[in-house]
């Protein structure tokens, strides 16, 4: 893999960030007055004045779009209008959270997604093949909010077996973490059969085995890997859906992580803190493709050497 | 290998060493069981190479992949095979992973994809070592076997180490050169030569009593052809393996096989020593192959070709399923189907109607009564189309790195030629030598990196837009691949009718008219025209190909290898057509092929091209009685003959053409040349005339004339 590879990617990824941020940052400001939202709407228009010139708002929006990049660039984003605290504190206090039910999704999904595609293309065209798809299917069509509010009414409201809100057992996990991680496996699981499919299907397959290799080394040693180069897409953007997902499943557990504060930074026209939270999910997807990109690099030769001969 | 190598011919009957009798294989389909062979026999003795002849979709590789057992859950195949009193059609996944590869072993058509494209060279030729190592020493060398003995439990417990070596010395013997480093490589990295050496290696590993070969030499240029077929008549002889080797090509048959079987339509049509079936081929679809196959050592003046194509297995008819293109078919051939009659010797036919004798395409002529057409008029005209010192070059990065170097590639060199109104202007080469890019620079999709392109007296790049939109009417593309071609989700007469809409010729209502006119006048019938390009044949596609070209009615038609997709018979149909379109509508060509035969057959003048320069352009039957340049002496002497009694001297190429990226000096070909000295080393030579309209670049041609 060259380096110059490498710097060009990563270049790219910081001006993806740069438009996503900026992108943002006026979308909020012409879509709601911050200070009236606090404020209410029957406070005297000199308090909101004053509101205005202490937080910048009062200014042209390009003049504040030029101060906030270079506050950013000197590690200022500003505070939180809400408390007052530093929005990166703010944000910085939730993650913890959010992260831990994620990674456990993640895993989740990729042991049941990956594994359940793989054994429905070698069982292809057999009833287990179907069973396995059509479970996938039903996964998929059920929308997040809609599995979460009814795994509530039966775990928590029904059967009480299980808390609805909060994080502060392992109990709090099983819900959410179903609720996301049946789409996303479903889907990983529908690609993954089709990757192997396709790479099934393929001379060298045939190949292998002419060559007496037995069947089982012929998938490990060659399906997989070859489907693994177009699974690693998938997963890239598995990691775009686990954080959208995650903002949704966070608001209906009543999960205190970054994506409940999201919404609710949104709701109150919080700009420092919302800036600072798509700041930092533009930064995960974007290292997340960057990773991809690298791992195709790691998985297929074809792409390393076309990648060193590039203009 | 315990056999030695027998005679191939053989006089007292040894036992068969695989025996294939009753084959069927049917496919599960929507639509129920289809069935694709309809009871396959023949035999395979030790020692020997069959040749297993059809075009495509007659069930050559179904059937030698239902003897691997390699068709899928999809197949239910029925018959027996027996390969050493057993029936491998019996044994279960075990038993057939035992087989694989260690007693019969397979390599196929397109070696790019027939290996695994992660995996290094030297990964996938150590698993074949693995898995085929059964009993005590795996190495064929002396002192290896000295090193193994005492230990017998080698069974699949051959260290990296040993099968690494093991692989080395396998690479060598398919003469790879620099083993060591090629096994560190993928396939990507090799050239299609190479990578068919690979699998041979690997096919090697386990050393196998029979080879079957599927189509190894096709997708290869004929140079390397040439080296491979050469490598499998060697192993054969060395090894004394059985080797059934499958092809479309009648000239490769006579070239390399002992007995030939011909299929059609899942059946075996006929069979015997390969002599007999050259000298007195009795089925008329040997014979319509036979006719069909062009011949570089004759001159011809339109090519026989069987009519039709062949059907498809939910087509097939009662009766017999060669008869609706059959010229010898009697009245019973459309209810009875012909049972295969085996007679001594190990011939055999399936036919009502045999007939006899040598079959020549002059003969086929004759019969079709078609009076050769007179030659070219109006010689003296200005040229309609010229390249002037055309210089192609691309840079390509080479190496890692923030600042990796970049590279020159040449890909055109300083190649000058002009084309007449009406004349036709063929470029042969190894693929890779830079003919395709100069299809692109004649029609401006490149533009030259120097040089100039002239169409009609006029400089064709820099032309402002609207200008050269109208001049791009007159000169029209035709590609390789008919299928790639064309869009796949467009009716084909809509596909044929949109030039018109394009460059707005004519009126609206006309458009389908004039197509469907096109179409007729080209053999294709009134209910094809709604059809999509994936339920024609492939002649057929080619057909609609060259009609998209020709709506516009354009002057030049410059034509990227158009026949090498296609089958031997159908290549006849379109060749025939594309020389009367060109006697009709006076156009003029540039034609590019990899193909002597096919250029010989088309061209009034000739270029061979190699590593972007022309080395000898001439007239072509003065190219092809008597080439100067040892690099088209050795394009010449590589194409096979289809008569198994000729015998001549050949000059085979060695290895691969060099990376354009990194020419020889000197002549680029001395590398290569049999019979270069210090000078060519040194010097480029120039394209310099011998003669008359005979242009030649060796300094060692010069020297003797």
């Amino acid at each position: 893999m060259s380096f110059r590879f490498i710097v060009r990617k990563i270049f790219r990824a910081l001006l993806t960030i740069w438009i996503i941020v900026t992108f943002i940052f006026i979308v909020l400001r012409i879509s709601g007055d911050s200070a009236l939202l606090i404020y209410g709407p029957d406070v005297s228009a000199k308090a909101l004045a004053t509101l205005r010139k202490v937080w910048g708002l009062d200014k042209p929006i390009w003049q504040q779009y030029l101060i906030y990049v270079s506050s950013v660039f000197h590690g200022n984003f500003g505070n939180s209008y809400l408390d007052g605290r530093s929005a990166i504190r703010v944000v910085a206090e939730r993650i913890p959270k959010t992260l831990s039910l994620m990674w456990v999704t993640a895993v989740i999904t990729l042991l049941i997604g990956i594994p359940a595609g793989i054994f429905s293309a070698l069982h292809h065209n057999t009833r287990r093949d179907r069973i396995t798809m059509t479970l996938a299917v039903m996964g998929l069509s059920i929308p997040n909010f809609f599995l979460g509010v009814l795994l509530i009414l039966l775990f928590s409201v029904s059967l009480r077996l299980l808390p609805s809100a909060g994080s502060e057992t392992w109990k709090h996990y099983i819900m959410p973490v179903i609720t996301m991680s049946t789409a996303e496996a479903a889907v990983l699981a529908r690609f993954t059969r089709s990757a192997m499919l396709e790479v099934l299907n393929q001379p060298y397959i045939r190949t292998a085995i002419s060559r007496g290799v037995p069947w089982k080394i012929v998938v490990r040693e060659h399906a997989l890997p070859n489907a693994a180069i177009s699974i690693v897409t998938m997963v890239g953007f598995f990691i775009g859906s686990l954080i959208v997902g995650g903002v949704i499943t966070e608001n209906v557990f009543a999960w205190p992580g970054v994506g409940r504060l999201l919404v609710s930074s949104v709701a109150n026209r919080d700009l420092a803190v919302v800036q600072v939270i798509v700041l930092l999910i533009s930064l995960s997807m974007v290292t997340a493709n960057l990773i991809v990109d690298l791992a195709y690099g790691w998985l297929d030769p074809r792409v390393r050497d076309l990648r060193s001969e590039e203009p | 290998m315990n056999a030695k190598p027998s005679k191939p011919i053989l006089k007292s009957k040894p036992e068969p060493l695989i025996q294939i009798s009753g084959l069927t294989v049917d496919f599960d389909t929507p639509t129920g069981w289809l069935r694709c062979l309809h009871g396959v026999d023949f035999e395979v003795y030790p020692g020997e190479i069959l040749g297993l002849v059809g075009e495509s979709g007659s069930g050559k590789s179904i059937t030698c992949m239902s003897i691997m057992k390699i068709l899928g859950p999809r197949a239910r195949i029925r018959g027996s095979v027996k390969y050493k009193k057993q029936d491998i059609l019996t044994l279960d996944e075990n038993g057939l992973t035992q087989i694989r590869g260690s007693d019969i072993a397979m390599i196929f058509q397109d070696p790019a994809v027939s290996l695994n494209p992660v995996h290094t060279i030297g990964r996938q030729m150590v698993e074949s070592i693995i898995y085929n190592t059964s009993i005590p020493t795996l190495n064929h060398t002396k002192e290896s076997s000295e090193q193994n003995s005492g230990k017998v439990e080698k069974y699949r417990r051959v260290t990296g180490q040993t099968a690494h070596s093991e692989a080395e010395l396998l690479m060598n013997r398919v003469g790879i050169p620099e083993a060591k480093q090629r096994l560190k490589e993928y396939p990507h990295q090799l050239s299609g030569g190479m990578n068919q050496r690979a699998m041979i290696a690997m096919a090697l590993a386990g050393r196998p009593h029979l080879l079957i070969a599927d189509e190894p030499t096709t997708a290869l240029d004929v140079t390397i052809q040439a080296q491979i077929l050469e490598l499998i008549r060697d192993l054969r002889k060395e090894t004394g393996m059985s080797i059934i080797l499958i092809t479309h090509d009648l000239s490769v048959v006579a070239e390399t096989s002992d007995r030939v079987a011909v299929m059609y339509c899942g059946r075996i049509v006929e069979k015997g020593p390969v002599a007999r079936i050259f000298a007195n081929p009795r089925h008329p679809y040997t014979r319509g192959l036979l006719a069909s196959v062009l011949r570089i050592d004759r001159q011809i003046e339109k090519l026989y070709s069987i009519e039709g194509s062949v059907p498809a297995p939910y087509e097939m008819l009662k009766g017999c399923a060669f008869e609706p293109r059959c010229q010898a078919a009697l009245n019973k051939c459309k209810f009875d189907q012909p049972v295969f009659k085996t007679e001594p010797e190990g011939c055999g036919i399936a036919c009502f109607n045999p007939q006899s004798g040598r079959v020549t395409a002059f003969e086929v002529l004759n019969k079709q009564e078609d009076a050769p057409y007179t030659a070219r008029q109006k010689q003296n005209e200005q040229p309609l189309l010229e390249a002037a010192d055309l210089l192609k070059y691309f840079r390509i990065r080479r190496g890692s790195g923030l600042f990796g170097k970049k590279k020159k590639l040449k890909a055109v060199d300083s190649v000058s030629f002009s084309v007449k109104r009406g004349g036709t202007f063929g470029i042969v080469g190894e693929s890779g030598c830079g003919k395709s890019t100069i299809a692109r620079l004649l029609l401006n999709i490149e533009t030259p990196t120097s040089g100039a392109v002239t169409f009609n007296g006029r400089k064709i790049s820099g032309l402002p837009p609207a200008e050269w939109r109208r001049l791009r009417l007159h000169m029209q593309y035709v590609f390789q691949d008919p299928l790639n071609a064309l869009d796949q989700r467009m009716k084909i007469i809509d596909q044929v009718a949109e030039p018109l809409l394009i460059h707005n010729t004519i009126r609206a209502a006309m458009r389908h008219d004039k197509a469907a006119e096109l179409l007729r006048s080209m053999d294709l019938k009134d209910h094809t025209f709604d059809r999509y390009p994936h339920e024609l044949s492939g002649g057929q596609q080619q057909r609609v190909v060259l009609a998209r070209a020709l709506i516009l009615e354009p002057e030049l038609l410059v034509c990227d290898e158009p026949t090498s997709a296609l089958d031997v018979s159908i290549q006849a149909q379109v060749i025939n057509l594309l020389t009367e379109l060109r006697k009709r509508l006076n156009l003029t060509m540039v034609f590019i092929s990899h193909d002597l035969s096919i250029v010989r057959h088309i061209c009034e003048q000739v270029a061979v091209m190699y590593l972007g320069k022309f080395v000898e352009l001439a007239k072509s039957d003065m190219l092809f009685n008597s080439a100067v340049h040892p690099y088209t002496q050795a394009l010449l002497s590589a194409i096979p003959i289809p008569d198994p009694g000729l015998s001549r001297k050949r000059i085979f190429l060695k290895g691969d053409p060099p990376s354009p990226i990194d020419l020889p000096s000197g002549c680029s070909f001395h590398t290569r040349c049999h019979i270069a000295r210090q000078v060519c080393a040194e010097l480029v030579p120039e394209l310099k005339s011998l003669k008359e309209g005979h242009l030649v670049a060796c300094h060692l041609a010069h020297d003797e004339a």
